[in-house]
């Protein structure tokens, strides 16, 4: 469970993930390990790219490109890298 | 070649390679024996290669069939459809070799075939240093890769927004992201808007049929600001290649994002009608039989 600054981030996400999927699929949980694109969400490689730069507008921090390079990009993995993002500059 | 038609709303099927592996390694062939034919005299070479794809064509043994040209340039008379159809097979070999240099010569070999007129890059190129990149927007059509050449003759290295189909979704979108992230840098992406594979656009209308593009470049050109710039090249009589880059779109930027998409997709698909429309004979056949395949609207 998370705590302190990063929750609004992870809610944030949550939001703009929500909000994307059709209806019927909004009342189910979004897991850590559930992927945005193929065998998760289904979001196609453009819509993937659009909800990070709404993370970006929304947040104030940026998702790069060197997120995809571990794997398929996932729900926990936009969460990790917001609340390190957030911590760091709150240390700044 | 593709076991999906890529112009029509996707039908959910993967892209996949249609070509065989005898196909396959005949082409390579081809590739091997074009890259020394065309070392020493490149245009000669150039004019003999396409000759010898209108020869087959006209033999019945490469496409396209001039069925498949009168379907898609219905105003062309049986004669002139003929002659589209051999002009398409000698296009496909000709750029067959052209993939062949690029690939085992590197673009500075490619650039040497550029016709007279490439010294200087366009106005629309020279503008985006001082701000966001350009998103050129290229077809299956032409001299496709004298584009590539082009842009190496003018100390230009594009960003491709993705060099061939990726079928990892999660691929593509690194791709797009940091395509993003070099366009707002000022850097040029260059897009294949009609090829397979990924997310496709709002459909629009070309030649009399409904299809869709690539949405990627214009979700980046939308989302970064940046001209859409129609690029295309040809091959001259001499066997020689010459490009066009721009102008650029004349897009209205307000308004809802998928409007604005919609309305980059339109104009980009009216660009490719009327250049076909005027230039047949640049029609790939790939791109008679994709359009042939799509629905008329």
């Amino acid at each position: 469970m998370t705590s302190g600054p990063t929750r609004p981030a992870d809610e944030t996400i949550a939001a703009i993930l929500l909000e994307r999927l059709p209806l019927v699929s909004r009342d189910k949980p979004l897991a850590d390990d559930t992927r945005l694109g193929a065998q998760g969400l289904g979001f196609d490689s453009v819509s993937i790219v659009e909800i990070i730069l709404e993370c970006e507008a929304a947040l104030g921090i940026a998702f790069p490109a060197t997120l995809f390079d571990d794997g398929p990009i996932t729900v926990g993995r936009l969460k990790r890298h917001a609340a390190e993002q957030v911590t760091a500059a709150a240390r700044a | 070649m593709t076991g999906v038609n890529p112009l029509v709303a996707a039908d959910g099927r993967p892209w996949r390679e249609a070509h065989s592996p005898g196909w396959r390694r005949m082409l390579r062939s081809y590739d091997r024996l074009a890259v020394r034919l065309v070392e020493r005299r490149p245009a000669s070479a150039v004019r003999l290669l396409g000759g010898i794809g209108a020869w087959a064509n006209a033999a019945g043994l490469v496409a396209p069939r001039t069925s498949l040209v009168a379907a898609v340039f219905p105003w062309l008379t049986p004669r002139q459809a003929r002659r589209v159809a051999r002009q398409a097979a000698a296009l496909r070999f000709r750029n067959r070799t052209a993939i062949a240099v690029l690939h085992a010569r590197g673009p500075a070999a490619l650039a040497s075939w550029l016709a007279p007129g490439h010294d200087a890059p366009p106005p629309v190129l020279q503008a985006s240093k001082a701000g966001p990149g350009v998103v050129l927007l290229a077809f299956h059509i032409g001299a496709e890769f004298g584009i590539t050449a082009a842009l190496h003759r003018w100390g230009v290295e594009p960003v491709p927004l993705r060099n061939w189909s990726i079928l990892d979704v999660d691929d593509r979108a690194r791709a797009l992201r940091q395509a993003v992230d070099d366009v707002r840098r000022g850097q040029p992406v260059l897009a294949i808007v009609d090829g397979p594979g990924g997310a496709d656009s709002a459909p629009v209308v070309a030649l009399g049929r409904q299809i869709v593009l690539r949405r990627a470049p214009f979700m980046l050109a939308r989302v970064t600001g940046a001209p859409l710039v129609p690029s295309v090249a040809q091959w001259t009589p001499d066997g020689r290649i010459r490009t066009r880059l721009g102008p650029p779109l004349d897009i209205d930027r307000r308004g809802p994002a998928g409007d604005v998409e919609a309305q980059m997709a339109a104009m980009a698909a009216s660009w490719l009608e009327r250049h076909l429309t005027a230039c047949p004979e640049d029609a790939w056949p790939y791109t008679i039989r994709n359009l042939a395949g799509a629905p008329r609207k």
